[in-house]
């Protein structure tokens, strides 16, 4: 029987003070790994994070490109020949930004969502294809320009951006699932060294009662280390968590709900344009602004309405918010002189540069506004979860150094013991 | 304290530690998800019945239109408390008009004027009612096609407008809500296609098994080739041959991407389309009658015998056989010379 086998060999009481030594020292080692395993996990998890975080940002990036490229588009065809070269180079910069960012975003984002970002590629080349053929046949007079114009529109919001929304929808969670994930790190740190203290303690009173001494002093140290080490390690760890979640979920959730809303509001930009290139026929492109503008609206709302006011976000938010009520305002002004009947006159406030149109004004400074914000926002992401990333590696050295001293106490501790009977 | 509860007390304070350690998330600083608003629709209505014509109404020819005016009151001087006299002081007359149909409503990209056949009509409207700067006293109001009727019935004076003058067909069922000019020009259905193609009817596409045909839904264009009766093949699988697409211009796109071979409507609007794509062609004589007239407010009939009265005076003086040939000819939309002018009938009751 292994049991009674065991029970032989330990029968004497160096050989029992032998496979304590053995046993705690094992044991410290193993809480020292399994610590610095949990703080390498707690680096990797917010590492991803913040590639994640990094790629969302990236993805609104392209979804504002992307969208701004169609309401300069829009506004180019209502220009018809008389398109300005600065508008065709905006025009061109943003598909350049919307189609390069999609292959570099590409490359750091999980294979579903990198293939999903590819055929958005593609959907960006067949865009500009259309957008070519509307501009052709809109220079040469012809109204079949503008059902090419329409379908353009119509591969943007029924292709690439619902792929586009989809991808920046599973980041989100990724990187919420890391930031849990990350959360739960702790107990690689907290379960061992609890487990190792209880044998310590264990020990210390087995030793207590064989040899009649109060305390043996390394092996309390071992125990007082490892205990050290543990709290030390855990507090470092929920500061970098507190770090990591006040950037997700202060500054990355602020520049991404900003990012939302500028997205919305260019396509709502856009189907302005619409509206009076359809003419007439443009109530569902009206409707789509109207649900655009709304977007915009309650994704702003819901900050200012936050039960936590934490500036200066909100209050950044909030004015954003209000700028854009300014181009709400101007674009229902546009549209009672369109219906009145003077398209002419609502034409010219669409395209007129912002020093003689409220609305161009007012779109522009809300643009501004928003770009502003989402780049202080997304900086200060970023920043934060770097910084959450910092002393971990020291972190790490620290759990592996406890573990090490506490194995090397609990070994001299047993050994002072040992050499009693040499 | 019984040595029991001395050997728990690690336990319970490793797991306060975690307790106290893990607490610190429970506070939700997760990323939302993004926000769609939703707005809140206007519950459509259902529209309202089309009034369906009586047997004796259906027996009268469509294109009878009331009398024209013995003689025209002179320019800017519209007899009082007519439509006319109104239109006059209110200093510009609404025409309700389509901004995309080349050839016969559409903008033109570099003047931005509205032109175009059915412009013509309205501009000798305008003249007849203001005079010589008539052409600068017209407010186009670019509309649908499904806005024509409620547009006149709404009035120009509530949002609508006096005149619709938008490739509208004359027929009995739009009667009963408006009412018509005499008819000023003659369309029919016919076939685009593609001028290296083979087909030069609407029986070679119904022959073809590949062939497909691109119509506007909710057309009378389509309605007319879905009748299976008629065009069996074509109905063939589910009609999976019969392209439809939201507007008559979205099958122009479909046919230049090679996703249809034909496109199906009025001569005019076809026209229009070989007018911007020289590898298409008009073929196939016409397989449906489609009068045209200018559509009025039905309780305006002093204005309908007065515009019957301006047709009357373009098709005598030239002017109808003018905007012919510049819209038509002049564009290598049609070929051949300028036909005779519509007659028009004459001789409905109020």
């Amino acid at each position: 029987m292994a049991s009674s086998a065991i029970a032989r060999i330990l029968a004497s009481t160096p050989a029992r003070l032998r496979a304590w030594q053995v046993g705690t020292v094992v044991l410290a080692v193993v809480v020292g790994l399994l610590s610095a395993l949990g703080v390498a996990r707690h680096q990797a998890d917010l590492r991803e994070a913040r590639l994640a975080a990094d790629s969302l940002l990236r993805v609104q990036e392209i979804r504002v490109a992307a969208v701004s490229a169609d309401s300069l588009a829009s506004r180019a065809y209502l220009e018809g020949g008389q398109e300005s070269a600065e508008a065709r180079a905006a025009y061109a910069a943003a598909i350049e930004t919307a189609a390069g960012g999609l292959v570099a975003v590409s490359e750091q984002l999980p294979a579903a969502d990198a293939a999903a970002l590819t055929t958005a590629g593609a959907d960006v080349g067949r865009y500009v294809g259309l957008v070519e053929q509307a501009r052709a046949n809109n220079r040469q007079g012809f109204p079949v320009g503008a059902a090419y114009q329409r379908q353009a529109n119509g591969v943007l919001s029924g292709s690439i951006l619902p792929a586009l929304a989809t991808v920046e929808q599973r980041t989100r969670a990724a990187i919420n699932a890391r930031l849990d994930a990350a959360a739960g790190n702790r107990l690689w740190v907290i379960l061992p060294a609890v487990a190792a203290l209880a044998a310590v303690v264990a020990a210390s009173r087995w030793l207590a009662r064989r040899f009649h001494r109060q305390v043996n002093v390394p092996l309390a140290g071992a125990g007082l280390v490892m205990v050290v080490a543990a709290l030390l390690v855990v507090v470092g760890l929920t500061s970098s968590l507190d770090r990591a979640t006040a950037a997700v979920g202060d500054d990355l959730a602020a520049a991404d709900r900003v990012a939302q809303a500028r997205a919305a509001a260019f396509d709502a930009r856009s189907q302005e344009g619409l509206t009076l290139i359809n003419r007439g026929n443009g109530a569902a492109n009206e409707a789509a602004w109207q649900r655009s503008s709304a977007t915009v609206g309650a994704v702003l709302s819901a900050a200012c309405e936050s039960p936590e006011p934490a500036p200066p976000t909100p209050a950044a938010e909030c004015q954003v918010r209000q700028i854009y009520d300014a181009y709400v305002l101007a674009h229902q002004q546009m549209r009672n002189t369109d219906d009145a009947g003077d398209w002419d006159q609502a034409v010219t406030s669409t395209l007129a540069p912002a020093t003689e149109s409220a609305l161009t004004r007012s779109f522009d400074e809300f643009d501004a506004a928003a770009r502003s914000l989402i780049g202080q926002q997304a900086g200060a992401a970023r920043h934060g979860l770097g910084a959450s990333l910092d002393w971990l590696g020291a972190l790490r050295i620290l759990a592996l150094i406890g573990g090490l001293l506490a194995a090397l106490l609990a070994g001299r501790g047993f050994g002072q013991r040992l050499a009693e009977y040499r | 304290m019984s040595r029991r509860d001395t050997r728990r007390r690690p336990l319970g304070v490793a797991l306060a530690i975690a307790v106290v350690a893990l607490g610190g998330c429970a506070a939700d600083r997760h990323l939302a998800d993004p926000v769609q608003a939703t707005v809140a629709t206007t519950p459509t209505t259902a529209p309202a019945a089309q009034p369906e014509c009586t047997a004796a109404q259906a027996a009268e020819d469509p294109r009878r239109s009331y009398d024209p005016l013995a003689s025209l009151p002179a320019p800017g001087k519209m007899p009082a408390g007519s439509t006319m006299a109104a239109i006059q002081r209110r200093g510009r007359l609404i025409a309700g008009v389509s901004g995309d149909t080349l050839l016969f409503g559409a903008r033109n990209p570099i003047s931005g004027a509205i032109e175009g056949f059915d412009i013509d009509m309205v501009k000798a409207v305008a003249r007849a009612i203001f005079g010589a700067d008539g052409d600068q006293r017209i407010e186009y109001r670019v509309i649908t096609y499904a806005q024509r009727l409620p547009k006149l019935e709404a009035g120009a004076d509530h949002g609508g407008v006096d005149l619709v003058a938008h490739t509208m067909t004359i027929n009995c069922r739009r009667w009963l809500r408006i009412a018509f000019s005499g008819e000023y020009f003659t369309a029919g259905q016919k076939v685009l296609v593609n001028r290296s193609a083979s087909f030069r009817s609407i029986d070679d596409l119904e022959a073809d098994p590949a062939a497909r045909v691109c119509a506007p839904e909710g057309s009378t264009n389509i309605d007319e080739i879905r009748n299976a009766d008629k065009y069996p093949r074509l109905n063939a699988d589910g009609g999976t041959r019969i392209v439809a697409k939201p507007d008559i211009t979205d099958c122009l796109v479909a046919m230049q991407q090679g996703d249809a071979e034909a496109i199906t409507g009025d001569d005019t609007v076809l026209a229009g389309f070989a007018a911007q794509d020289p590898n298409t062609a008009v073929v196939g004589e016409r397989f449906t009658d489609e009068p045209y007239g200018l559509g009025i407010a039905k309780n305006r009939v002093d204005f309908v015998r007065f515009v019957n009265a301006v047709l009357e005076q373009l098709r005598t003086s030239g002017g109808w056989a003018d905007s012919y040939r510049h819209w038509l000819l002049d564009t290598g939309a049609l070929t051949g010379t300028v036909p005779a002018p519509p007659v028009p009938i004459y001789g409905r009751s109020a």
